[in-house]
């Protein structure tokens, strides 16, 4: 067997292995842990307040929409890194480009701006 | 990049700043500003973009050879930077009826439009799925855009969920691809293909995903679940563009991928391809036949063309005559489809549904102009002279005979007959019928008027005089031919 197969035999042990343990563990906690259910007991944990409403409430998602910017200027800054590194290199023609694409997304932010997007309410 | 790169994507530089001026005029200016400045900023830059592009041009490549410009880019460039005009020109009136943000809507046409001139540009399998997922990820959104239209919710989810399976698909096939060629670029692939390096299994499961992942673009039967619902439920002018700009770009894909890359692989997958050409055709016109909506009639007609465009890519052994018939009728039913769709836009209903056939009664004698319009857009879509639907099967017919599909072309015949009744059903509502009491109300549409007006001229014009769209598109086949 090629080396490349035998590292995949080996994570195949360990998943084995890995599942083994859990399924043992629990199961053996099955057999011989005493099981005495109340109502406290079975409750929805909610970090020991008393539990209020359904799990399926609707709930307000204004925030999306700053998670949505933050993923976009994550994003960018993914790209700023290397050209960061790379800044000399790279020249003026580097430095345009990044203008550029920087500008696209201003031009974004601008207009979800002007739309009242940001608006917290 | 240097000057030179730059200067080869000027037109897709061009439409992508128009788009984000448009977003910029859109958020300074006001509302009766807007109305009248949007568009028209939308259609200068659409049109400075097809002038800033060459028309007939050598093969060139940029950006170190991700990206191509030759006669096949010219002529796709031209025919999205035309469907977009025409998008545009037809919407205003309706989105200012519905509420839909216009500024919002023109700019998502546009970067569309750029995913689409991407794929016409590709050279590379990397450039084509970014083109796609350009062209693709802004139509979803257009198919939502009326936020509180149910329908339009669930055309802009379902075209979602299964546009990014399709891209996932579509994507894994081209991993294949480069884990047997070794690279990327379809030259390089063609010239794997050619040493006769992929014949085994593993070349087989690469153009299985592949096929299936371009069908579900270009809506072929069975992948096409997603067409009606999706074509039905967005907003008309969002499906007219819809219906026509990614199925255009779809076929530039395949004839790239299919015909460019894999035109030499010793399977014959023009024999998959027949076959899903007459299937497409038959199970798109058997179920436009029965429906009682015109817009959805019209999205199962979308998938009954398909089936006519994916005969000439079957045919492709034909050589460029094969090539050059799939781009004239993809020019055709691009002017013709949306065109069709456009006129629904005519009738004020609630929601983004369309009309039914009795909705439609009497439609000559309130909207004489729209009326003509429609009916010629459908007797194009039938296929009868003289409009430019008759020339694009007539074009498509003879390199499927000459590939010796004969059973094919017989299809096509009789497929051509079959969706002649549902086609001049809607003429006879129109012109025979008297108008209901319920008529519905009709829009004030001007600008829509116009835009129809000349699609419609160009229909019958080229219809007649066919010569010189068609010397063109052998002109950009020519890519193609070894």
């Amino acid at each position: 067997m090629p080396d490349y197969n035998l590292s995949y035999f080996y994570v195949f042990a360990f998943f084995l292995v890995g599942a083994g343990f859990v399924t043992g563990l629990l199961g053996l906690s099955r057999f011989i842990a005493p099981r005495k259910p109340s109502i406290e007991k079975s409750r929805t944990y909610e970090s020991g307040e008393e539990p209020v409403g359904q799990a399926w409430g609707r709930y307000p998602s204004h925030f999306y929409i700053f998670a949505l910017l933050f993923v976009v200027f994550d994003v960018e800054v993914i790209f700023l890194f290397p050209w960061a590194v790379l800044f000399r290199s790279l020249g003026w023609s580097g430095l345009i480009e990044m203008a550029v694409f920087i500008l696209i997304l201003v031009v974004g932010l601008f207009y979800a701006w002007r739309k009242q997007v940001l608006r917290w309410y | 990049m240097s000057l030179d790169d730059l200067n080869t994507v000027l037109p897709e530089v061009v439409v992508t700043a128009t788009a984000c001026l448009v977003l910029l005029a859109d958020a300074i200016l006001d509302r009766k500003l807007a109305r009248f400045w949007l568009p028209l900023l939308v259609v200068l830059g659409l049109i400075s973009a097809i002038f800033s592009g060459p028309i007939t041009v050598a093969s060139h490549t940029a950006f170190g050879g991700f990206v191509v410009v030759d006669t096949f880019t010219a002529f796709f460039r031209v025919l999205f930077c035309i469907l977009a005009i025409f998008a545009t020109i037809v919407a205003p009136e309706y989105l200012e009826r519905r509420a839909i943000p216009a500024g919002a809507f023109y700019a998502t046409i546009l970067f569309s439009t750029v995913g689409a001139m991407t794929i016409a540009l590709a050279t590379d399998l990397i450039t084509i799925f970014v083109g796609l997922e350009l062209m693709t990820i802004p139509i979803y959104v257009l198919a939502g855009m009326a936020r509180r239209d149910r329908y339009s919710n669930e055309a802009g989810l379902k075209y979602f969920l299964l546009g990014a399976f399709s891209s996932a698909m579509l994507l894994y096939g081209f991993a294949w691809l480069y884990g047997l060629s070794g690279t990327t670029t379809f030259v390089g692939i063609a010239e794997a293909v050619a040493k006769g390096g992929l014949t085994d299994g593993a070349t087989l499961v690469a153009l299985a995903l592949v096929t299936v992942g371009l069908a579900f673009k270009a809506a072929v039967v069975p992948f096409h679940q997603w067409t009606p619902d999706a074509y039905d439920g967005a907003p008309t002018p969002a499906t007219a563009f819809m219906s026509v700009a990614p199925k255009a770009a779809a076929f530039a894909a395949i004839l790239r991928i299919m015909i460019g890359s894999l035109g030499p692989l010793g399977l014959d997958w023009s024999a998959v391809f027949a076959i899903l050409a007459a299937i497409t055709m038959t199970g798109g016109n058997v179920v436009a036949l029965v429906q009682g909506n015109v817009k959805r009639m019209l999205a199962y007609s979308s998938i009954a063309h398909t089936g006519y465009i994916l005969a000439g890519v079957a045919a492709y052994q034909a050589g460029a005559s094969a090539s050059a018939a799939v781009l004239f009728y993809v020019f055709a039913y691009g002017i013709m489809n949306l065109g069709a769709f456009a006129c629904l836009i005519y009738l004020d209903l609630d929601g983004t549904r369309g009309a039914s056939l009795d909705e439609l009664n009497g439609f000559a004698r309130r909207q004489p102009a729209g009326a003509l319009a429609f009916a010629v857009f459908l007797i194009s879509l039938t296929g009868i002279p003289p409009t430019i639907g008759f020339v694009a099967k007539v074009f498509i017919l003879q390199p499927v005979l000459d590939a010796g599909l004969v059973w094919l072309a017989v299809a096509i015949a009789l497929n051509a007959a079959l969706a002649a009744f549902y086609y001049l059903r809607v003429v006879v509502h129109m012109y025979m019928y008297d108008v209901d009491a319920n008529a519905p109300r009709l829009l004030r549409t001007d600008l829509l008027s116009a835009g129809l007006g000349i699609a419609g001229l160009a229909v019958v014009v080229i219809g007649i005089v066919p010569d010189g769209l068609y010397r063109w598109a052998l002109q950009a086949a020519a890519p193609f031919v070894r």
